[in-house]
């Protein structure tokens, strides 16, 4: 197509959009309601133009080029509407600009500037609302909202979500809530604010703001740095605003995982590395009696108990940089007697090292079957790319996730497996196709895998798993009709052996025939895929009790997840030496700490949850005397008379070493009336220093659907006992639309040692049934004062 | 003159009834399309019918069913718009109230023309009792096999629901409608791509005002000759004329388009009200400009009025006598569309406000010298930038009331006008 706009002629392929076609000829059109992570809306009238033949104006945004099309963008007659569009708009907005957030990138004052005249011929007459909604993280000021309902549409087509909308009419209109609640009510459930912090990124003015950086530094003052997400496995890169040694903005930017969102942890969470309760020297001494040391006395104490040690194992968690794991690798192969090193959080990622698929690649699928999510509060951006991905093209979506949580009511084929049930489901699934794919997978040279499943039939897994009769059958022949199927897996609760990631590759194998199967999968930890790479996976084997043992950046102690054994084993040590940020459970059973910087002040990267492996920048430099984990592990080593050395150490585990595990995951037998759901840990220690995020943690509560509690006599509040096997715990009950019928979800909070004691229990009954009953009076009494 | 089309048989005791509508001939003309004709001829008759749209625009509704029935896409829908909003249209209530056969009958056929196993009658909020008896007609026509599956012994499923919106002007413009049937709040889309490709649930759409399926069964009986020799060359058959205002016998009559208005006002609607001077007539409705008493023999049909510089719309007549004043009439038409603007864009939203805050300081004598020409120049651009129908023309009626009464305008301006001088206080 031809296209001529201000005399500009170009040829372009259709079908676009005038606007898109005058931004590629370099001619600005100005816009306000326009965006290009959302539908149109034609709501502004600011992008009107002239087309020739055509006797009356037209929205650039709304209308579709065609061949031969003339176009005027800047006439008398449109600088007219768009003078009149600002100053209908301006005359209704309080002119609070010096005081306003939104400073230095607020939309509505650029495009005063430019196409506005200098007075306003209509009196300034702003509208009656208040600054509302007690949430903690989102500030709503109606006032200034100019009703481009940008904050609308990301909210519902980006993140899912639909806690905003377009209220009341004419003049009335604004931007609210069902029923005017706080963005975060029950009127919400089940899908509440995430907190995602995309409506405040997108709102062109000044009318939804972040609470926590409010007055605490203009936009463009200090320094901006940018550095990637240390919260999860999606990676989101993110810019960091310093002003004064102090991180005052985080917004999400541009980047191959997250296009340009990221989550509340990532957006609000950094603020994590203001806290005032850091480690900022080293500390000596166990359990409370922990003081401060300085750096020599602390090396010199490490470095006699491992002179002393005769073997030594060294931790790290997934949540170090790539670089730190390969130090504490160099420290441990040069320095410890007998070293190993061992990364918590990289259960069954071992299978995928290596390889890499990135999220662009659910753009080309037809199909995406996602195993095992919680895309609500828990990686949202992977949710994102999901769902956005499939309103661009189509493409089908299967779920398979117990809860309901967002995607699970998006998808054409929703299956619940409960409890563990999904690697069950998924070993269905990867039979059934082996059945009708067989020889695909022979070409690609290895059909032994398979073998090493129980057998059994389609009928007794949908039994086991309460599904309908022909579901494996019937997602089976969907994922065999879809010719690019791309497979997005979970860590979660349904896996506690870990076989979901094989289980997932052998399915993408089969399907693509290639030797390379590698879904997406989000591991727990931000580096959850470099560490897999670079250490050997979860505790160490249990040959002789552990001399020496060294925590970098892991909490195993702190964590609900499956690691009791790791646990019992920091517990048994003689020695423990952590490097840590913060005090956290395991730093507590320290004989030594040495402080570690925030990711906010090193370099490294992170390998994400595709393989992607994305570098930090350092944005602020630590408080004196914190190091770089390498400076302090150089430090001991120096002290020892050695070296930090590379290849000291076999890196990684060799490939295929981890055989794949069998599924686990079954019914509970008749007469039980309950399957536990093992929630995620819904925040770590660092989130927890976030003052305002308190009210979005559970608190020590169970959950279970609205239905079941009356069934039993239950509401919201009240105190039950779950007992499953030999173990016991007694918690307020709460309703949740997520939890299905059934089923009881704990929701794993860290600071809620009790429960995680219970979680983590190890010799818990097949299938992890679990009876609920409500406590009597005196129980009660008991049972609450226990609480406190 | 007894009702020859949209209304005939009205006045027949329980015609709301299925069995009196049968007696009356009711369903033959579905029966007859079932029968005897294609789909393909059902359209073709209703083409060569002339028959056009009674809802505001006058579009032709033998090629809107044409579009929906060439779209490969469905399920497709049928949708009857018994909004009603436009102020002084009173037409479409006695249809859903008395006769609400003829206009199920006349969906049916429309289904049957287009493809469309379902459709929807979609009323305004306040539309109670016309949605209660509509329901009583659609289950008396399923009980009788007229509705459902296999109809008459053929091979065709038509069901219908009805449904009220919350009650916005602004939810009788298509699309509007649709997303409130949606279950959205009802604000108008981007077209294209229209209704008729991508309509309900994005599937295509045959929406028509009630008026029109009405015609249909006559259209059908009758044969398209019969139909077209009422009319003019451009729109056939006859129109329900709702009349109100400063005449005699305000009411609905139904009279072939290509009457004269001043044959409507004089010799049906019993003249102007006790004798007074006509000041000026609003022919479509409070979006149409206003016509003197020189345009008093322009033809009413669509093409005609809008080439008297107005438009029939939904033939709502708003009938003006002297001594009325001009800037209140004005205002509170101003003020109906700032409380109907539905919000989504700038210049009817902000522009409607503006508008009565204008409007206000004139008859107030409160305002600026050049708030008149303000008025008109804010007009024009709203006129131009509006994102539907409703911001587009809302200002019409202003406009011509200050263009043929600019005096009045400037006599309250000046506190000089007698009849809005309000008390000081
Ligand atoms: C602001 C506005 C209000 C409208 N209100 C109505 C209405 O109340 N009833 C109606 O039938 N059409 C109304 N229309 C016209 C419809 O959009 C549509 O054109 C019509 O229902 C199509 O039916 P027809 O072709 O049979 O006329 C309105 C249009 C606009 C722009
Ligand atoms: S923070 Fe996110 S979830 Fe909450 S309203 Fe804004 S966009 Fe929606
Ligand atoms: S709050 Fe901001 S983004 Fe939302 S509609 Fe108002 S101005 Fe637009
Ligand atoms: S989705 Fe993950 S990587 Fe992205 S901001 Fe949230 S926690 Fe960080
Ligand atoms: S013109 Fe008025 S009614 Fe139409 S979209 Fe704009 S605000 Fe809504
Ligand atoms: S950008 Fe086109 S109407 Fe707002």
């Amino acid at each position: 197509m031809e296209v001529t706009i201000d005399g500009k002629k170009i040829s372009l392929e259709g079908p676009v959009t005038v606007l898109e076609a005058a931004r590629r000829a370099g001619v600005d059109i100005p816009t306000l309601c326009w965006h290009p992570r959302v539908s149109v809306l034609g709501a502004c009238r600011l992008c009107m133009i002239e087309v020739e033949g055509i006797n009356r104006l037209l929205a650039a945004c709304t209308t579709q080029v065609s061949d031969g099309m003339t176009v005027l963008t800047d006439t008398p007659q449109l600088r007219k509407v768009r003078q009149t569009m600002l100053e209908l708009l301006l005359c209704r907005h309080p002119l609070d600009c010096p005081t306003c957030v939104k400073g230095g990138e607020c939309e509505l004052q650029e495009l005063t500037y430019r196409h506005s005249a200098p007075e306003n011929r209509f009196p300034e007459n702003p509208g009656p609302y208040a600054v509302t909604d007690p949430s903690p993280f989102v500030e709503r000021d109606s006032e200034k909202c100019v009703l481009c309902r940008r904050c609308v549409r990301v909210c519902r087509e980006v993140r899912g979500v639909t806690v905003l909308g377009a209220m009341e009419r004419g003049y009335h209109k604004r931007v609210g809530t069902y029923f005017q609640q706080p963005l975060n009510s029950e009127f919400q459930e089940p899908y509440n604010c995430e907190f995602c912090g995309a409506c405040i990124d997108i709102c062109p003015v000044g009318a939804l703001n972040s609470k926590v950086r409010k007055f605490r530094g203009r936009t463009w003052e200090g320094t901006t740095t940018d550095s990637v997400c240390p919260f999860c496995s999606v990676g989101c890169l993110l810019s960091l605003q310093v002003k004064e040694g102090e991180l005052v903005r985080t917004v999400p930017r541009e980047g191959p995982n997250n296009e340009d969102q990221a989550c509340f942890r990532g957006r609000f969470g950094t603020d994590y590395v203001n806290a005032t309760s850091r480690i900022i020297t080293p500390l000596l001494g166990r359990n409370g009696s922990q003081a401060p040391a300085d750096a020599d006395e602390a090396v010199r104490f490490a470095a006699e108990k491992i002179a002393g040690a005769r073997r030594a194992e060294m931790i790290v968690s997934s949540g170090l940089t790539g670089e730190e794991i390969e130090a504490a690798g160099e420290f441990a192969g040069a320095v410890l007697p007998g070293g190993t090193l061992r990364a918590v959080d990289t259960l069954g990622l071992e299978e995928l090292a290596g390889a890499s698929r990135p999220w662009e690649d659910l753009e080309k699928a037809d199909l995406i079957v996602v195993a095992g999510q919680d895309f609500t509060i828990f990686e949202p951006v992977a949710g994102v790319r999901i769902r956005v991905a499939c309103g661009k093209t189509g493409a089908g979506l299967i779920v398979l996730d117990p809860r309901d949580a967002l995607l699970g009511g998006e998808a054409g084929l929703w299956l619940r497996p409960p409890g563990e049930g999904l690697s069950l489901l998924l070993a269905g699934l990867l039979r059934t196709l082996a059945a009708s794919h067989g020889d695909r997978l022979k070409a690609a040279g290895d059909d032994s895998f398979l073998a090493s499943f129980p057998g059994g039939e389609n009928g007794e897994v949908e039994k086991q798993l309460g599904l309908p009769e022909g579901s494996v059958e019937d997602l089976a022949r969907r994922v065999a009709a879809s010719v690019r199927v791309v497979f997005v897996g979970h860590r979660g609760w349904y896996d506690p052996e870990g076989s979901v990631p094989s289980l997932l590759k052998e399915l993408d194998r089969l399907l693509s025939g290639e030797g390379t199967g590698m879904p997406l999968y989000l591991g727990r930890d931000c580096n959850s895929r470099g560490a897999a790479a670079a250490a050997a996976a979860g505790p160490p084997p249990p040959e002789g009790a552990p001399g020496l043992v060294l925590l970098a950046g892991a909490d195993p102690l702190g964590t609900a997840l499956p690691g009791s054994p790791l646990a019992k084993r920091i517990s048994e040590a003689e020695t423990v030496i952590v490097f840590d940020t913060f005090l956290t459970e395991t730093a507590r059973a320290a004989d030594v700490l040495f402080p570690l910087p925030t990711f906010a002040e090193k370099e490294g990267s992170f390998t994400s949850s595709s393989g992607l492996s994305q570098q930090l920048r350092q944005a602020m430099s630590p408080p004196p005397g914190v190091v770089s984990l390498r400076k302090t592990l150089e430090g001991l080593a120096s002290s020892l008379g050695k070296s930090l050395s590379p290849g000291s150490l076999p890196k990684g585990s060799p490939p295929g070493a981890a055989s794949p595990v069998a599924p686990g995951g079954k019914l509970p037998s008749a007469g039980e009336r309950f399957l536990v759901l093992r929630g995620i840990p819904i925040a770590d220690h660092r989130i927890r220093l976030v003052e305002e995020s308190a009210p979005l943690f559970p608190g020590p509560v169970v959950e279970a659907h609205p239905a079941d509690l009356a069934a039993l006599g239950l509401k919201s509040g009240d105190s039950v006992r779950v007992v499953s096997g030999g173990s016991e715990l007694v918690r307020q009950v709460k309703a949740d639309l997520k939890t299905p019928p059934g089923q009881v979800h704990l929701p794993c909070d860290p600071a809620d040692a009790e429960m995680a004691a219970f979680v983590g229990e190890s010799e818990r009954p097949e299938g992890w049934p679990a009876t609920l009953r409500k406590l009597a009076g005196l129980e009660r009494a008991a049972g609450e004062s226990k609480d406190q | 003159m007894a009702a020859p089309i949209i209304y005939r048989d009205i006045e027949t005791p329980n015609i709301r009834s299925l069995a009196v509508y049968r007696e009356k001939g009711g369903y033959k003309a579905l029966e007859k399309a079932l029968n005897d004709m294609s789909p393909a001829a059902v359209v073709e008759e209703v083409k060569k019918a002339k028959l056009v749209g009674r809802g505001g625009a006058g579009f032709p509704t033998g090629l809107k069913w044409e579009l929906v029935s060439k779209d490969p896409a469905t399920p497709r829908y049928i949708i009857a718009n018994a909004e009603e909003g436009e102020p002084g249209t009173f037409k479409d209530r006695p249809i859903l109230e008395q006769i609400p056969h003829r206009l199920i009958e006349g969906m049916a056929i429309a289904a049957y023309a287009v493809g469309a196993e379902e459709g929807v009658i979609v009323c305004r909020g306040e539309f109670m009792e016309p949605a209660r008896i509509l329901r009583e007609a659609v289950a008396e026509a399923e009980e009788a096999g007229l509705l459902g599956e296999r109809i008459m012994g053929k091979d065709f499923t038509f069901r219908v629901w009805v449904y009220r919106t919350a009650g916005a002007y602004i939810c009788g413009e298509e699309t509007s409608l649709l997303e409130a049937l949606e279950g959205k709040p009802g604000m108008p889309r981007i077209r294209p791509p229209f209704p008729v490709n991508s309509g309900l649930w994005s599937k295509p759409t045959a929406l028509n005002n009630v008026e029109t399926f009405s015609n249909v069964p006559n259209i059908i009986l009758e044969g398209a000759d019969s139909y077209s020799s009422l009319g003019t060359e451009k729109n056939a058959g006859t129109k329900g004329y709702c009349i109100a205002g400063h005449v005699n016998k305000p009411g609905v009559y139904e009279l072939p388009f290509g009457i004269t208005l001043r044959d409507l006002i004089d010799n049906h609607a019993g003249g102007i009200l006790d004798g007074r001077q006509l000041k000026c007539v609003f022919p479509g409705g409070a979006s149409s400009s206003c016509l003197t008493p020189d345009n008093l023999d322009v033809v009413l049909d669509f093409p005609s009025v809008a080439a008297a510089g107005s438009m029939l719309g939904s033939a709502a007549l708003m009938v003006v006598a002297e001594p009325t004043c001009m800037v209140e009439v004005s205002l509170r038409l101003a003020r109906f569309f700032r409380h109907e603007s539905c919000g989504k864009c700038i210049p009817c939203r902000e522009g409607t406000c503006q508008t009565v805050r204008l409007l206000d300081g004139i008859q107030r004598g409160t305002g600026r010298k050049g708030d008149i020409d303000e008025i008109l120049d804010l007009a024009s651009v709203v006129r131009q930038s509006a994102f539907c129908g409703l911001g587009q023309a809302c200002i019409n009626p202003v406009v011509s009331c200050i263009k043929h009464f600019r005096q009045e305008f400037e006599e309250h301006l000046e506190g000089r006008a007698a009849c809005c001088r309000k008390e000081e206080g």
